[in-house]
């Protein structure tokens, strides 16, 4: 019923104190005083003692509720009552509205429209405001959008801009927003505050109030673990990004949940090519991975190529579960195909297709450097007798490798072919980086020190060693059997891989990120993988040719050099589609892209492209993919448009899983919120609330009055009656007469 | 003139060459009384005291021929009645026009007329040594003293002393000289207040002492049982004394002006209490305005002189009004 706005002045309550110790102080420094006799005064005392009793008594009352008056006046109570609070008016306020514009908001049941009922709940919000009010106002998606950052009482300016709001495809976070919301009242010194969180209820966009109050907890169990953790180089803490010690007592906070109750949803969520390389007419598989929120259903999703339904499958999805279903897709001509996967139409229908596009490759460049005696057994493998080549293999020789075209290889193997030059090394380092994969095979022709010029090696080699006759032959293991680079990889049955080898490199100084893929063990590691910006290193311990060792006469020679020409075209594959990106660095995903290309949004709205610098590299960015679907891209020259990149919104929201409203106080540590789970039941909330005004007025008013009347007891105490010799009349003489 | 009269200034611009004989005398004398009644009385008061005189209102019994009416028929010039003729009277008193009336003899009588014989009794208590501003109550009682004294005494009666605490300290018959007027002013002054007062006992004991009709003086400020004293003062009426009382107090006991709270302590009786004088100051003043009318009213109803002497008041004023208010109501 009561709360305070300066409750730091309720400690000068204990001002009360103050008239009963000086009371005590003066009875202790009492003046001794020679009088001519007491007798009178005992006699004055005696008579009067009950009157100065009464008297003092209702002087210290006064007077300690006058300092209590003052101390609650300067503590600004406010009561609220329905009683009384209807004809007390109410204080100006300052208020922060929160407002959620994921896309999660765009959730529609046959009864309601969240997005409409929460615009409605803003505008509602700030009608509700009077004269001198204030408002601040903040978008929260992925990134806090502030659309009114500093209190203003322009309401018109804040209605056009609710009005003009649309759903962002962007997943959300109250957490930043709420601390932009209580940073912008910072200033709102005795107004009252109220701060307005309005979203969905989904359970996602609460995620970093749970960590936060999981952080507190486990920081109030092991607090030594925790400063620990605080001082090591980990990532951010999420306790770092709510602190519910920001939010002050005095700032009241409403949150009003205007989701559905049980809300439903599927969206196809993911989806995965096998294999991740698509060649010209061979076929393929399309696993996407299909959410569902709410109960158990049967469902369909289609497969749309080119703009055609050309596959469908049912599906049963578990409550609240994922499944996943597999597509076959058919053999596609070389080129870039757009498709999607939908699911049937429900509450929310952003998330329904997962846009996807698939580039299929007629063959895949691959070079080897080496003499040729070095690629022999390596350029066979690559280009055995088939009716089919998929690989195109180009063979240079060391000092020939055509540093200018290298971005156009999906792998380039190096056999026996150090020492390079310097600039063969940059170029090669930087085609790593760029997504390529570059395998190299040892020979005689390089000492170990001619490792050393590269800086992307998983290690640098210490010699190159003999092995005895009796451990040459050794068994090779897949060590990291989960590695993508053994996706799909097929050995012919019955083999075990194993090779016999008179020669090897022996590697030192392994750098942290090495990864010993296949090996006898991991002290002798046989082929070691380090990834490099967006591409892979991969080194082994013996040579391509029959000098070191038999493998390029090995069973599993051929599909394993064949594995990594597959791996490596897939290492610098486009991904099959993007999410939203407010600002886009287009060149990171298309090559050659300049800013005279025409790109187009999947509602055919030009998006320009501009070149920036960063990080002394030029790049080309474009704003705004934030729409989900297809975006299509001219180049100079060209005539029509390509499928270029596919965005779709962020997955994670679709699951719209609710959240419980009786954990939120407990994640934001605050206890006591106002929930509403409806409009009506808000603006209930806020009327119960606003209902009454700060008292202080009227105690400051209440405390002049008791003070006046103070002054006029103390002043009637401490009037002097009229003197003995006034009140006689002694005449010059001295003569003594009874005034009539 | 009297030479006494005069001030030590001005007295070398009216007396003549031929009369510095007795001027020695004069010098001689208000060095005397240097210690006296002019260090009590100033200049300025004794010369404003002058021309006063301190009437009896009642017939007094004195020694010597004086101003004042005595019970006995004496020569002066006023008639008091006729009364038959006795051989031995002396003729010359018969009054021969009321012979030739009534042929019978009378004889004119006079009545006498005396001096005053003045008892001035000064309370010494240490209640007296009150004060609240320069000057204690015990010092404004002697110095009231010293000024009807020098009336009393100019007027050629006669004064004595009784100075009392809890009982008579230093008692002076009474004389009609400026030497035994400033002895008894010089005793005045050497006292110190001290010790509780009996004002009944004493006075009860002073007209026990007084055989021949008097005036009886009382300087005190009557911190005292007020039943008693007046039926003290009222032993003094019985026998036909006069009696004027100086009831002497400080302005501060009688309004009461404190404003902090103090303990105050007795002055006598070393009895101490804390008050709040500014929540007691009207009660206060009520019980000493109901202690003031215990002396006023019984005093006028037998005839007793009740004076309130505020210390606070010029001494001379006081002095003049009063002596010019009795002499007016003596006639």
């Amino acid at each position: 019923m009561f709360q305070f706005l300066n409750p730091m002045f309720l400690w000068a309550g204990a001002a009360a104190a103050i008239p009963l110790i000086l009371h005590m102080m003066q009875r202790r420094r009492v003046v001794s005083l020679p009088f001519s006799t007491v007798r009178f005064l005992k006699l004055a005392q005696k008579r009067s003692s009950n009157r100065i009793r009464m008297e003092n008594l209702l002087l210290w009352l006064l007077r300690t509720l006058l300092l209590i008056l003052l101390a609650l006046a300067f503590a600004v109570p406010i009561m609220r009552t329905h009683a009384f609070g209807r004809f007390m008016g109410a204080a100006q306020r300052d208020i922060a509205i929160v407002w959620d514009a994921s896309y999660s908001m765009g959730y529609e049941s046959s009864r309601r429209n969240v997005w409409q009922d929460s615009r409605q709940t803003v505008l509602e919000l700030i009608d509700g405001l009077g004269p001198g009010d204030r408002l601040t106002l903040f978008i929260a998606d992925d990134v806090v959008t502030p659309l009114i950052e500093q209190p203003s009482g322009d309401f018109d300016q804040a209605r056009a801009l609710v009005n003009a709001q649309r759903i962002e495809p962007t997943d959300s976070q109250l957490a930043p927003a709420l601390v932009e919301a209580v940073a912008s009242l910072e200033e709102s010194g005795r107004r009252e505050r109220e701060i307005f969180i309005v979203t969905d209820g989904q359970a996602l966009a609460w995620r970093d109030f749970q960590d936060a109050a999981s952080e507190r907890a486990s920081a109030d169990v092991a607090p030594a673990r925790d400063s620990e953790s605080v001082d090591a180089p980990s990532s951010r803490r999420t306790s770092d990004l709510w602190d519910p010690e920001i939010l002050d007592g005095q700032t009241q906070l409403f949150i009003a949940l205007l989701g559905a109750e049980k809300p439903e949803n599927t969206a196809p969520l993911s989806l995965e090519l096998r294999p991740s390389t698509l060649m010209t007419g061979t076929s393929a598989q399309l696993a996407v991975r299909i959410g569902r929120t709410g109960p158990a259903q049967n469902i369909a999703a289609t497969l749309h190529l080119n703009g055609r339904e050309i596959n469908r499958q049912s599906l049963f999805i578990p409550e609240n579960s994922i499944e996943t279903v597999t597509f076959a897709l058919p053999p596609l001509p070389a080129g870039v195909h757009e498709g999607w996967i939908e699911t049937p139409p429900d509450g929310l229908n952003i998330d329904n297709r997962l846009y996807f596009l698939l580039r299929v490759r007629d063959r895949l460049q691959v070079a080897v450097v080496g003499t040729p005696g070095d690629v022999f057994f390596l350029e066979r493998a690559l280009n055995p007798v088939t009716d089919r080549a998929t690989i195109d293999s180009s063979v240079y020789r060391p000092n020939e490798l055509p540093i200018g075209e290298l971005s156009q290889f999906s792998t380039i193997f190096l056999c026996n072919a150090l020492p390079l030059s310097g600039q063969d090394i940059i170029a090669l380092e930087e085609y790593v980086r760029m997504g390529g994969l570059l395998a190299i095979f040892p020979g005689d022709r390089a000492q170990p020190s001619d490792y050393e010029s590269f800086a992307i090696l998983p290690a640098l080699p210490a010699q190159i060693a003999e092995i005895p006759a009796e451990r040459r032959r050794r068994v090779l293991l897949l060590l990291e059997p989960t590695d993508p680079l053994f996706t799909g990889m097929q050995l012919p049955p019955g083999t075990i891989p194993s090779i016999t080898a008179q020669r090897e490199l022996r590697f030192t100084n392994q750098h942290p990120e090495a990864i010993p893929i296949v090996g006898a063990s991991r002290e002798f590691p046989f082929m070691l993988a380090r990834n490099s910006g967006a591409g892979r290193v991969l080194i082994f311990s013996v040579s391509a040719d029959r000098r070191w060792s038999n493998l390029p006469l090995s069973p599993f020679f051929l599909p394993f050099v064949h594995q990594i020409v597959r791996f490596g075209a897939g290492l610098g594959e486009d991904p099959l589609f993007l999410e939203p990106h407010r600002t886009l660095i287009l060149s990171d995903i298309l090559a050659d892209v300049s800013d005279n290309a025409d790109l187009r949004s999947p509602d055919n709205n030009p998006l320009p492209i501009r070149t920036v610098q960063q990080q002394y590299r030029a790049v080309q960015i474009v704003e705004d993919v934030m729409h989900p679907g297809t975006y299509s891209l001219r180049m100079p020259g060209a005539t029509e448009f390509k499928p270029a990149f596919a965005v779709n919104v962020p997955r994670k929201e679709s699951e719209l899983t609710r959240v419980e409203a009786g954990d939120i106080p407990e994640w934001l540590g605050v206890e006591t919120l106002h929930m509403a789970e409806t409009r009506d039941q808000l603006f209930r909330l806020v009327e119960e609330h606003r209902l009454g005004r700060p008292l202080g007025e009227t105690l400051l008013w209440l405390a002049l009055m008791l003070s006046m009347v103070e002054l006029f007891m103390a002043n009637r105490l401490s009037r002097s009656t009229q003197p003995l010799t006034d009140q006689m009349i002694i005449e010059s003489s001295g003569r003594v007469k009874k005034k009539s | 003139m009297y030479f006494e009269d005069l001030r030590i200034e001005t007295v070398y611009d009216i007396i003549p060459i031929k009369h510095l004989g007795k001027l020695v005398n004069i010098i001689n004398r208000t060095d005397f009384m240097a210690e006296g009644i002019n260090s009590l009385l100033t200049p300025q008061e004794l010369q404003k005291l002058g021309r006063l005189v301190l009437q009896s209102r009642y017939v007094v019994e004195g020694n010597l021929a004086g101003r004042h009416r005595s019970p006995n028929r004496g020569a002066s010039s006023e008639f008091a009645d006729h009364r038959s003729y006795f051989p031995g009277d002396d003729p010359k008193h018969i009054d021969w026009k009321v012979f030739g009336r009534t042929e019978r003899y009378f004889v004119r009588r006079y009545e006498d007329e005396t001096n005053l014989r003045v008892y001035m009794i000064v309370d010494g208590s240490r209640s007296m040594a009150y004060t609240s501003g320069e000057e204690s109550k015990y010092r404004y009682a002697c110095r009231l003293a010293a000024a009807t004294g020098y009336v009393i005494v100019k007027g050629r009666d006669s004064v004595g002393l009784h100075l009392y605490t809890d009982n008579i300290k230093a008692m002076m018959a009474p004389r009609n000289s400026f030497a035994h007027l400033n002895n008894m002013l010089k005793l005045l002054e050497q006292h110190v207040p001290e010790s509780e007062t009996d004002t009944a006992k004493t006075l009860h004991t002073v007209a026990g002492s007084i055989r021949r009709r008097a005036l009886v003086i009382l300087y005190s400020d009557l911190l005292d049982e007020p039943e008693h004293i007046v039926k003290a003062l009222a032993h003094f009426r019985k026998q036909h004394h006069d009696v004027i009382l100086f009831h002497v107090l400080d302005a501060a006991e009688l309004d009461f002006p404190f404003k902090k709270g103090a303990q105050f302590e007795d002055m006598e009786t070393g009895e101490k209490i804390i008050a709040d004088p500014r929540a007691l100051a009207a009660e206060y003043r009520k019980v000493f305005g109901e202690f003031l009318e215990q002396y006023r009213k019984p005093c006028a109803e037998m005839q007793i002189d009740y004076r309130l002497v505020n210390t606070g008041q010029p001494l001379d004023n006081f002095v003049r009004a009063y002596l010019e208010e009795r002499k007016r109501l003596s006639r």
